[in-house]
């Protein structure tokens, strides 16, 4: 296959009557199931789809969710801190405010980026995805393929906070001398999180070359 | 079962991008090499010496430290004369007891339950796999491994112990305990289990062990 040849016509498992095991990536031939009959990979038994199932519907879903999540994670208490019997409850962002005015910019600026930044562009990073797929943008299909590999590898990372909360709570355990315990928002952000990561999952990257090749563009 | 294997031409092998779905002919990698998807970028084979053997080393030894790095205090903190230490468990009972169960629940999952179970799954598979054998679970727990991957975030927690330390500096004093230097050894083998792991690899070499 030319270099040349394959970027006139691209020739994808799909259009040569192949498909490729989800999971162990086994390449076989692709027979249309009788109707609503599920098929298993021969080598692995996990079902064998041409595209993930559902894929649109499921990613929009999960994103929706996770963006609902994400207004009373960022709007209620995460953490309340008691020190010397005064306690103080605050969000996301005033512990980030927090941690400036104490002059820990590097630490602000981790959790700034974790919990505030990275949720956000993620979730406008699928919406962008899916609304390509649907209207065929004509943006580089290469570029939003990085950033769906971008978005599913920071996933992870807006864990840190919640990890932080649970290290510290129980660190700052002293009775009468200080107590750090977890807010509500926390179980907000937590789901938003974790609700992110699936609808990343859930979506199939091959929509994005099909729906680019069927337009004769990239 | 109405599937059939694509025919194999020699020398290459057919493979279907796994990110665009690109069908190419691709050669056999050896030593070091990456094949990388010549439309998308998506990296499509990697061949690493004793790729198996390593990722057996590696989760065998994150096993071993999962005990300590557990149980063993981490960090210990000393405000006005009080003490406490912090556990990877005892981080997760203070959710539960403090009323957060949810948020227990994904602490524990991601930073206990999943990074053992992938690491066990990974160590028991190619376990059998070396002695030739072929146990009936052995694919289904593999695709197990797979999936559970994205959720074991050890490398997270472990920034997240950095921003503790970190925060509490000011407020008091932080002592690192044993537990930590366990916790770091836990990680490193975990990632590097994942990272000489050579996941074609294995499937070739379960379908070449289970069929035979």
């Amino acid at each position: 296959m030319g270099e040349n040849r394959s970027r006139m016509h691209p020739i994808t498992a799909k259009t040569a009557g192949l498909v490729l095991c989800h999971d162990c990536r086994k390449l076989l031939r692709w027979i249309s199931p009788p109707k609503r009959e599920a098929r298993y990979c021969p080598r692995c038994g996990a079902p064998i789809h041409q595209r993930k199932y559902g894929s649109i519907g499921r990613t929009w879903a999960l994103t929706l969710a996770a963006g609902i999540f994400l207004v009373p994670a960022n709007l209620y208490p995460i953490m309340t801190v008691v020190y010397m019997g005064e306690g103080d409850a605050s969000t996301i962002i005033d512990g980030v405010l927090l941690l400036i005015q104490h002059g820990m910019i590097p630490i602000a600026l981790i959790i700034f980026t974790a919990s505030i930044v990275v949720p956000f562009l993620k979730i406008t990073g699928i919406v962008v995805l899916l609304l390509s797929v649907h209207f065929r943008w004509r943006l580089d299909a290469r570029q939003r393929t990085h950033l769906h590999r971008m978005v599913k590898w920071i996933g992870r990372w807006s864990m840190l906070d919640i990890f932080v909360i649970a290290i510290l709570a129980k660190l700052v355990e002293l009775g009468r001398i200080a107590t750090i315990e977890g807010g509500i928002a926390a179980v907000y952000f937590g789901l938003a999180v974790m609700l992110t990561m699936l609808a990343a999952e859930a979506f199939d990257e091959r929509l994005i070359w099909d729906a680019a090749d069927r337009k004769g563009d990239r | 079962m109405n599937t059939i294997e694509a025919k194999e031409p020699q020398g290459n092998d057919p493979v279907a991008c796994p990110q665009c779905d690109l069908l190419m002919a691709f050669p056999r990698l050896a030593g070091s090499q990456r094949g990388f998807c010549s439309r998308c970028g998506a990296v499509i084979r990697e061949a690493g010496t004793d790729s198996m053997d390593r990722a057996l080393a590696l989760s065998a030894a994150a096993l071993i430290l999962f005990i300590p790095a557990n149980f063993l205090p981490i960090l210990s903190l000393n405000i006005l004369g009080q003490a406490s230490d912090v556990t990877m468990i005892g981080a997760v009972k203070v959710l539960f007891s403090g009323g957060f169960p949810l948020v227990g629940l994904m602490v524990v999952f991601c930073s206990i339950l999943a990074p053992l179970a992938t690491t066990g799954l990974l160590f028991i598979g190619l376990a059998f796999l070396r002695a030739g054998r072929c146990p009936g679970f052995l694919p289904d727990g593999f695709r197990l491994y797979q999936h559970l991957d994205s959720w074991a975030m050890l490398e997270v927690y472990m920034i997240a112990l950095l921003v503790s330390i970190i925060k509490l500096l000011d407020m008091a004093r932080v002592e690192l305990g044993v537990g930590l230097f366990c916790f770091i050894g836990l990680m490193l083998a975990h990632i590097g289990s994942k990272a000489v792991l050579d996941r074609t690899a294995v499937w070739e070499k379960i379908e070449a062990v289970c069929t035979r």
